[in-house]
């Protein structure tokens, strides 16, 4: 096998411009996957992190049962004693914030026209480490000190035609059943970047909510924790389950992942188009090494018949040759790497600004991350590409006939 | 002493289409171990043929031949090749070293492909030695002369110590001055180790160095 293996390397290097012509196209291609794969890694990113820290938080906790019948009756299944809650849970490791939110629905009216909106009362202390993406874009976020003011989604305050300062009158169902109404004024106008969220929302403090809704004891509907990091979320969740487990606590506990449903859609979608691309440079790639490894064998015919005639028996031609594209994988795979990190450098270095998602009012600019994973992957591909692209022709090779190889001129 | 190689009613015939074209009618012949001989015969004559029987890379269409009281015509492609490996040596017209490995490498060749005693490197040298090439050992092939590339290829031939050494015209791509001095080389290899030579050839000079000439035309033995 040494002896093939030496053999294949020496013979990659022999015709050095076919070889240069080959490895380029390996190479381009497999730094179009890690340049892709890097740049849909950094979208993935982005959609967790801006999911994750505008609104999902890392862990929501609810009352056990809210989650599955939370939608029907959701003042059955609220929280009592969040404040004790908090200062356990602001204890754990690895914990930045934790807060409240007390999600209600009602009627927004400025006295002259009136419309439906959802609305989250919130701690507005905590809720800002929640904000990282929503951006006030006129006047000023929500703060304890001004219990009143109340902050709108963009399109809500658009389609209203409100200012900053107008009062508005918030019409909401009691716990009880009853109608109540609040009187709040417009502190802020907020842009999250996704357009059905600013169309309806608004954000309340959180005491006002509860007055509102005539809850005594200081209720809420999910506890939002904020992680340090993104990856410590596993560990934080087991922690807080023990937690659960050991007070005997009336909770349930859900991650981001659970929560990001448009994180995994994108993945879903981004995870396909990333799956075709690498199928049409595999298909690049093969067509690639056949062709050059059928021009090689056709070169070499003669040598092939010297060595069948030496003795070497068909597995033999096979292994120098499969080997052969195994080296021009390798070697198409070091390029490709070698310019995909490259190029996703020098592409983030240049900032690509792009147009704005489906479903998202901002643009962003390109960023290609170098994810170990995907230059992994690139570099696997290159050698199991260049693998089975030389297995007919040095299939063919070891079927020639001795005595014709050793005639071919 | 048993003789090398029996040819008995040896025929090869090869289908051209519909045209049926012979290119051995019956031939048979013993090769005595230890023996220098000659094939002659011009172009077309069947001598290629002939050593591509004896030598396993082809088969007869008819007959029967046997090396070392072996016989060989109906082997698998797969014996045939371990037969080569371990028992028979080539050298051909054009040469035929590996281009990409150096002249010690390609005598390396056959020693790596079918295990023998001893020391690799101790035989490769030797046999470099013996053609006169110990100070090329590592230089490719496109580094070497004709007659420097057909000593290596006679040194590939030996370095196994084959029962016998087939040779399809090794002189047919060398000046004469070069090809006399191969075929001297090939000579005194026989007389030193007792190598069976068969070797192919239409230079009547070169025939006058065999132990026997065995002349062929037509695909028949005259």
């Amino acid at each position: 096998m040494a002896l093939y293996l030496k053999l294949a390397i020496r013979n990659v290097f022999r015709n050095r411009r076919r070889t240069v012509i080959t490895v380029a196209a390996m190479g381009f291609g497999a730094a179009a996957i890690i340049v892709f794969g890097g740049f849909v890694n950094s979208i993935y990113l982005g959609v967790r992190e801006s999911t994750i820290r505008s609104q999902v938080g890392h862990i929501q906790l609810y009352r056990k049962g809210f989650s599955e019948k939370g939608n029907l009756a959701p003042f059955d299944y609220l929280i009592r004693d969040y404040a004790a809650l908090r200062a356990e849970l602001a204890k754990l490791e690895h914990v930045k914030t934790v807060t409240a939110r007390l999600g209600f629905s009602g009627l927004v009216s400025t006295g002259d026209t009136t419309t439906s909106f959802v609305g989250a009362g919130v701690d507005p202390e905590g809720e800002a480490d929640l904000s990282a993406l929503a951006v006030i874009i006129e006047g000023r976020d929500l703060a304890s000190r001004d219990p009143r003011g109340i902050i709108l989604g963009v399109g809500l305050a658009r389609a209203f035609g409100v200012r900053l300062g107008d009062d508005l009158t918030l019409l909401t169902t009691t716990t009880g059943g009853s109608i109540n109404a609040l009187a709040v004024k417009v502190r802020g106008v907020w842009e999250s970047g996704e357009k059905a969220y600013d169309d309806r929302f608004l954000k309340v403090a959180l005491p006002e909510v509860q007055r509102v809704l005539d809850l005594e004891h200081g209720e809420v509907q999910s506890i939002v924790l904020l992680l340090d990091k993104t990856e410590h979320t596993a560990l934080v969740r087991d922690r807080i389950d023990r937690l659960i487990r050991e007070r005997g606590l009336d909770l349930e506990i859900k991650t981001w992942e659970d929560l990001a449903l448009r994180y995994h859609q994108v993945r879903e979608l981004f995870g396909r188009i990333f799956a075709v691309l690498t199928l049409i440079v595999s298909i690049m790639v093969v067509f690639g090494i056949t062709n050059t490894m059928t021009m090689a064998i056709f070169e070499r015919t003669r040598e092939i018949g010297t060595v069948m005639a030496l003795g070497t028996r068909r597995r033999g031609v096979v292994s120098m040759f499969v080997l052969e594209g195994i080296a021009l994988g390798a070697v198409g795979g070091i390029v490709g790497v070698v310019l995909g990190v490259a190029l996703a450098k020098i592409i983030s270095a240049i900032g690509i600004q792009l147009p704005p998602p489906p479903g998202s009012t901002r643009g962003f600019v390109v960023q290609i991350l170098v994810v170990p994973e995907v230059l992994a992957q690139a570099f696997r591909l290159s050698i199991i590409t260049a693998t089975l692209a030389s297995l007919y022709p040095a299939w063919r090779a070891a079927r020639l006939d001795v005595v014709e190889a050793l005639r071919h001129v | 002493m048993i003789d090398r190689v029996v040819v008995k009613d040896v025929t090869k015939t090869y289908r051209l289409g519909t045209l049926t074209v012979t290119a051995l009618a019956g031939v048979s012949l013993t090769v005595r171990t230890g023996e220098f001989l000659a094939v002659a015969g011009p172009s077309g004559s069947g001598k290629t043929t002939l050593l591509n029987l004896i030598g396993c890379l082809d088969t007869p269409t008819s007959g029967e031949i046997a090396i070392d009281g072996e016989p060989v015509s109906a082997l698998s492609p797969g014996r045939r090749a371990d037969l080569r490996a371990s028992k028979l040596g080539f050298v051909f017209q054009t040469f035929n070293l590996i281009p990409v490995l150096t002249a010690y490498e390609n005598v390396e060749y056959p020693l790596l492909i079918h295990r023998r005693g001893g020391n690799v490197a101790t035989r490769v040298r030797a046999a470099l030695e013996q053609v006169g090439l110990g100070d090329r050992a590592t230089h490719r092939p496109p580094e070497l002369s004709g007659g420097q590339q057909q000593r290596v290829a006679i040194a590939r031939a030996l370095v196994g110590e084959p029962a016998l050494v087939l040779a399809d015209e090794p002189t047919a791509n060398l000046d004469s001055h070069t090809g006399h001095d191969i075929i001297e080389l090939m000579r005194r290899l026989n007389r030193e180790h007792g190598t069976t030579f068969v070797f192919s050839t239409h230079d009547p000079r070169i025939m006058q160095a065999a132990d026997r000439v065995l002349e062929i035309s037509d695909g028949r033995l005259l």
